[in-house]
């Protein structure tokens, strides 16, 4: 194979999202990742569900799916689960927007975790519906004063949620910080089993407030090695083992302080074929 | 002499009544005899009242309708109300009631130290009626069936001493032991399914389909293929979607409710233009209904359900065989033409355990995707309009021809357009695809002289009671019969040749406002006679019920 531009990895499409959107950040990290891993563009499956984070895989020049809303994790995982029995070695992902993944897709997510079928779940996080222009999403910010919130719910809260599902590789990452984001893709990717990474992506025309300026200024990046302070004082190194850590940064809310890189990252377990074969033999 | 003995038998739970009925069947097929079994349960979850028809035929044949019965064995009068409709009796019917077995109960008693082998009283009982007498076959039987103890065989030859004492004995012609299998529908949908090349499934359990998701979890992984209980119907039609694009001929089975959940995701596989199967073992609705029972009402859901205009390819069989033959036929057409597959079947078949000839062992072809042309790399184009309107597809691995599916309305590329003009295009390329299939006359069976004025039509099950039902009257040769097994696209020319020049016709199918009726209206002009046998489904058709209204319709 040959070194492949990230270039190569897109197609000539224009994207329809607006000048500023977040999900334009994500999708050159996509194509730096592909182009770093060296994936052959035929050796890649990408399934989104629908929404603007969604339509990225228009944009790719993989193989793929904008399917339908909530559903790119049982396709994701079909598709991949078919090439293992084929013994084709095919990358496979699952993006889709907050709505998509935590709202519609939700009963797919502890599942997935379950089975650990090796894909990369990305969910492309701009707090708000913006396909359907700016309805409040699952992860929409909630004001104790409900007369001046756009939610009338408080958010849910993806990391603390897939943690607890048991979610083997989780991370976070931030659009505007393409290079960094780029290391966070690799490394989920290059996870053997499921992953799940929250990436937070700014919606320019639905956003409430100034929320990624919140998200730039207030955040903590996690490099592993290096001390932590978490908000309550205590200081810890940074140790994606760590489970004890990872619980602790996920119990940060957002909006207080955003962590982004690596959070957890548990041994690889074995996945779903693997079992399957496993019975079979004995 | 019989060509045919009809045993019910029923109690409470506890009382085996379903074991004996297997029993019988395995024993019956032993003596080379041909037959079927059906069983029928209470509400509850474990145990609780169950009953059992078996029917036992001399002959393999053509059609088939459930009837009154010769022998009732009723352990439990309480129990038999719930199940007068199953176990419908007249005066010819030879009772062994609740009284009469509770000698049945002591034998057991005195033999085993226990009153639960009753059931091998009565089933020693059963054989020396049948005049099936040989130890050897019960002898035949003890490896597989750990309940054919020394004791309980014993209390078996107890239950023929026991029916010495009686007048009654029912013969059929002899029979010679012959090669054949016991199935049910259920069973001989997941063996086609494997035959024609299916290696990945995903289901999530629902009566009366459940059966099948079991079957090929075991089965797909010793051939190296794959199976996944799914987390709902929707996750299950999303994983066979992702296998099918992945390049893996993939099948999802469920019933009305799962059927519902699938429905985006069948609209989106006709869109994109993925091959899936789908099998509907009807079950009676709407809502959760009576899970246990059939009916045939999900016609119209599999044929029109979902928004905008979706098509796909909708097979019923209406028999055992056909359930392992349409099931090769369904991956076939799902590959060849790129489309989504729905398998109607229903309670009745997917439940019911038959004897019949090893149609096992037949052989059907095999017909796979179109793949792109090597020199079609670099500028393939997915969705291109060809001659036939079916595009060839790739398939991740392939270098140079990476494509995206999309729900979007598409163009040739598979990019994502608001053009009208490619809408009507694309509406078109997946509506003509399928016209072959109109003509398809293989799938149509006709049954009868072709120059008869009356005439029948039905599909799914009932097509094969109605056959039954003909046979029954004598009326071979006066009543023809069309049994279409591909239901959309609608067999124009196969259908249409069947009602030419007919005076009447009778149309029958299990659901409370005949929708296949109305669905042949909106192609065909009827006969000015028209008789439309149907009716809500919850139990099965009676050759009675159909014989009285057929009789109606000739006078
Ligand atoms: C079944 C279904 N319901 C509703 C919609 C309409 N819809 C399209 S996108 C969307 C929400 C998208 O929000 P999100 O997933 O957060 O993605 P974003 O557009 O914000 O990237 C909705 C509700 C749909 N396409 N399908």
């Amino acid at each position: 194979m040959t070194e492949c531009d990230p270039k190569c990895y897109l197609n000539e499409l224009k994207p329809i999202w607006c000048p500023g959107c977040g999900d334009y950040g994500f999708l050159s990290a996509l194509a730096r990742t592909f182009s770093e891993l060296k994936i052959p563009n035929h050796k890649l499956f990408v399934a989104t569900g629908i929404g603007c984070s969604s339509r990225v895989v228009g944009y790719l020049k993989t193989y793929g799916i904008n399917g339908i809303h909530g559903r790119a994790l049982p396709i994701s995982q079909g598709a991949k689960l078919a090439a293992e029995s084929l013994g084709l070695d095919l990358t496979v992902l699952a993006i889709g927007g907050d709505g998509d993944l935590f709202s519609i897709g939700t009963e797919h997510l502890p599942h997935a975790v379950r089975r650990n079928v090796d894909i990369a779940c990305i969910m492309l996080d701009n707090q708000v519906y913006a396909m359907t222009k700016g309805q409040t999403s699952p992860t929409t910010p909630y004001k104790e004063d409900i007369l001046t919130s756009h939610s009338l719910n408080p958010p849910v809260d993806p990391l603390l949620d897939m943690l607890t599902f048991g979610t083997g590789f989780l991370a976070q990452g931030l659009a505007t910080n393409v290079p960094h984001l780029v290391g966070i893709l690799k490394a989920a990717i290059t996870y053997k089993g499921f992953s799940f990474v929250n990436v937070q992506s700014q919606c320019v025309s639905f956003q409430e407030g100034d929320w990624i300026s919140h998200l730039k200024q207030n955040c903590c990046y996690l490099k592993e090695g290096e001390i932590i302070e978490l908000p309550n004082g205590e200081k810890w190194l940074h140790d994606p083992g760590n489970k004890d850590l990872a619980r602790k940064l996920v119990e940060v809310a957002l909006k207080e302080r955003p962590y982004y890189g690596i959070i957890y990252r548990a041994p690889e377990r074995e996945g779903y074929l693997e079992r399957i074969r496993k019975i079979n033999q004995s | 002499m019989k060509d045919r003995i009809i045993i019910g038998i029923v109690g409470a739970g506890g009382d085996g009544v379903v074991t004996v009925g297997e029993l019988l069947l395995k024993i019956a097929q032993m003596k080379g005899y041909y037959g079927r079994l059906s069983k029928y349960y209470g509400p509850q979850i474990r145990g609780g009242e169950s009953a059992v028809k078996l029917t036992i035929l001399a002959e393999n044949q053509e059609g088939f309708i459930e009837d009154d019965l010769d022998i009732l064995v009723c352990f439990s009068q309480a129990q038999l109300v719930k199940f007068k409709e199953e176990l419908s009796v007249n005066s010819q019917t030879k009772i062994f009631d609740e009284e009469f077995l509770k000698s049945f109960a002591k034998i057991s008693s005195q033999i085993t130290g226990r009153e639960q082998s009753k059931n091998l009283v009565a089933l020693g009982f059963l054989l020396e009626i049948l005049g099936w007498r040989e130890k050897e076959i019960l002898e035949a039987l003890r490896p597989g069936e750990k309940l054919l103890t020394d004791k309980n065989l014993e209390a078996v030859e107890a239950g023929k001493t026991e029916a010495e004492k009686i007048q009654l004995r029912i013969k059929l012609p002899t029979a010679y032991p012959k090669e054949t299998i016991i199935i049910d529908g259920n069973q001989a949908i997941s063996r086609g399914a494997l035959g024609a090349g299916c290696r990945f499934a995903s289901t999530y359990p629902i009566t009366p389909a459940s059966e099948i998701g079991e079957y090929l979890s075991h089965e797909l992984s010793k051939i190296g293929g794959c199976f996944v209980q799914g987390e709902s119907e929707i996750a299950s039609i999303g994983m066979i979607l992702g296998a099918s694009l992945a390049g893996v001929k993939s099948m999802t089975a469920t019933s009305g409710p799962g059927l519902d959940l699938m429905v985006e995701m069948i609209n989106l596989a006709s869109s994109c233009e993925i091959s899936l199967i789908i099998v509907d073992a009807q079950r009676v609705g709407p809502s959760t209904g009576i899970p246990t029972k059939m009916e045939q009402a999900d016609l119209a859901t599999v044929i029109f359900s979902g928004h905008g205009y979706a098509p796909r390819v909708v097979l019923a069989p209406y028999n055992f065989e056909e359930c392992y033959r349409l099931t090769f036929e369904a991956f076939n057409i799902s590959e060849k033409y790129q489309v989504p597959v729905i398998l109607l079947s229903d309670q009745y078949l997917s439940q019911t355990s038959q004897i019949t000839d090893d149609f096992l062992k037949k052989i059907y072809l095999i017909e796979n995707r179109l793949l792109p042309l090597p020199e079609d790399k670099n500028k393939y184009l997915r969705y291109k309009i060809t001659r036939d309107y079916v595009s060839p597809m790739a398939l991740p691995g392939m270098e140079g021809f990476e494509w995206r599916a999309t729900g979007l309305t598409h163009d040739e590329a598979g990019n994502p357009t608001n053009s009208s003009e490619w809408h009507q295009k694309m509406q078109e390329k997946i509506t003509k695809k399928l016209d072959p299939l109109r003509d398809r006359s293989d799938l149509v069976k006709i049954f009868g002289p072709e120059k008869a004025k009356i005439g029948l039509i039905s599909w799914g099950s009932s097509g094969e009671a109605s056959l039954g039902a003909i046979k029954s009257m004598g009326l071979e040769n006066k009543i023809k019969v069309c049994i279409p097994e591909i239901i959309a696209p609608i067999p124009i020319n196969a259908i249409g040749q069947f009602l030419k020049g007919l005076q009447k016709l009778i149309i029958v199918e299990m659901n409370y406002s005949g929708q296949y009726r109305r669905y042949l209206r909106r192609y065909f002009d009827f006969p000015k006679k028209i008789y439309p046998l149907k009716r809500a489904g919850g139990r099965p058709w009676s050759r009675k019920e159909m014989v009285d209204f057929f009789e109606e319709a000739l006078r």
